[in-house]
């Protein structure tokens, strides 16, 4: 029998865990045994500690983060802290479950829930009011939108395990049922079961493994809410802080980023975040993704080039893996041939967790080649 | 015809028990903090922007402007709650 792209029928978010840890595990060339740091969010059933009993693990630094879809960008940037620090030499951060076939995990009810649940707003809405918002103050339209799925669309027709592989238009986005006004059915991510999983570890026995090495070199950390009523305007998000500390921890500048993961749970998601990250000004994304500027060998920043959320996986609803992976992927040089960046040397990815339009974090990492 | 929704009822505490009694009597109430000054929402016993504990509530007085509109296509069948790109 064949399993459908996306879903994972019979086996339990902790098997799928232990799934994904053993992969990165061998594909690092390690053993369990090597492992003295774990990372995991709020998708590890129940919590950290009986994960790390479940998978076997004796570990000597821990931290379950949870900041949504990003977290793994965080525990990306808390692995090299701590692997700095001494506290541990091998880490391993896993992701994994399956809101597609299992039931779909809740989402966290934060300190106003009382203020807020009465008003039934879905994450749709969330993110349709942040689109909204921003055709209005700067004229974006619902093309150039699409164009970011578009987009991705080119970039999942070569990967076999993408949810959705084939290409569509500008039209087929407009023409796709409006789920909450102004983002139609193919302004949205996927729902996906599945994982992922990252080894960091030192330069010195990065070198002593037979990967190609990938070193990140800028991480940054961010929230955002409505601070009091305060912070208000729905057009920005907290990669307008988390962005400029990580290309300044690294020493780089969007201009000499050869290909952006970007975290795409709906199109306005990517585009509010390339403007925060600054690779176009506030205002200017739509015309910065319109016409394949996201394409690979076609425009001048090949972003998502798995497929994405839109397109590929979204897994657990939280994509921080999946950006991670297939940037660690083209800076090896191990993505498709027809999507491989030429040259590829550095990379950033970044994400979002939580709501835009209502409170979430985000995370930048900005990975090179070694 | 729709099934008229139903709305969570909040669980009051002692920090927003008063907004909750006020808006039975039609009143929107905020928190402003007498010790900068600044109002807030939602109401908080701690001012959220200077930490002072001295914030006292207070009526608004009624007059805002939307920041957005957000009419939602979505079709909400009971029971349903996956995402709308769920098939």
């Amino acid at each position: 029998m064949s399993i459908p792209p996306g879903t994972h029928p019979t086996n339990q978010p902790r098997s799928l865990h232990a799934e994904v840890a053993k992969g990165a595990i061998e594909d690092a060339g390690l053993t369990k045994a090597d492992i003295d740091g774990y990372f995991c969010a709020g998708d590890a059933p129940a919590a950290l500690w009986p994960m790390v009993d479940y998978l076997g693990l004796k570990v000597r630094h821990i931290d379950s983060t949870e900041t949504g879809g990003c977290s793994y960008l965080i525990h990306l940037g808390h692995a090299a802290e701590a692997i700095a620090a001494g506290k541990c030499s091998i880490a391993l951060i896993t992701l994994a479950g399956k809101p597609r076939t299992g039931p779909m995990p809740p989402r966290a009810a934060g300190a106003e829930a009382d203020f807020e649940a009465a008003y039934g707003a879905t994450t749709h809405n969330a993110y349709g009011m942040c689109a909204m918002r921003h055709m209005h103050d700067y004229g974006t339209t619902s093309e150039q939108l699409a164009w970011i799925k578009v987009a991705a669309s080119h970039h999942a027709q070569y990967n076999p395990h993408a949810m959705l592989k084939e290409v569509v238009t500008v039209e087929d986005v407009l023409n796709s049922p409006m789920i909450s006004d102004p983002l139609h059915r193919m302004d949205c991510c996927v729902v996906t079961d599945g994982g992922g999983a990252l080894i960091v570890t030192t330069p010195e026995i990065a070198k002593s493994l037979k990967k190609p090495l990938v070193r990140l070199i800028g991480h940054g950390e961010a929230m955002k809410g409505p601070r009091g009523g305060k912070d208000l305007d729905l057009t920005y998000s907290a990669g307008v802080w988390s962005g400029p500390r990580a290309f300044e921890e690294a020493g780089v500048t969007p201009k000499d980023i050869k290909y952006a993961s970007i975290y795409d749970s709906f199109t306005i998601t990517v585009l509010m975040q390339l403007e925060d990250l600054g690779f176009c000004k506030k205002g200017e994304g739509g015309k910065f993704v319109a016409d394949g500027n996201l394409i690979s060998g076609v425009g001048k920043l090949p972003f998502n080039t798995d497929g994405g959320g839109l397109c590929s996986n979204h897994p657990v609803n939280r994509g921080g893996m999946t950006k991670i992976i297939e940037a660690v992927r083209q800076l090896r040089g191990e993505a498709h041939p027809k999507v491989q960046v030429q040259n590829c040397d550095l990379a950033v990815a970044h994400g979002t967790g939580g709501l835009l339009g209502v409170r979430h974090a985000a995370s930048t990492c900005i990975l090179e080649r070694v | 015809m729709a099934e008229a929704k139903k709305y969570p009822t909040p669980v009051t505490n002692p920090e927003t028990a008063q907004f909750w009694e006020a808006a039975k009597a039609g009143k929107f109430m905020i928190k402003r903090c007498t010790a900068c000054g600044e109002p807030h929402y939602f109401p908080r016993s701690i001012c959220p922007f200077c930490f002072s504990d001295k914030t006292v509530w207070e009526e608004s007085f009624g007059r805002g402007h939307d920041l957005h509109l957000q009419p939602d296509a979505q079709i909400r069948r009971p029971g349903r709650m996956r995402s709308p790109t769920s098939r």
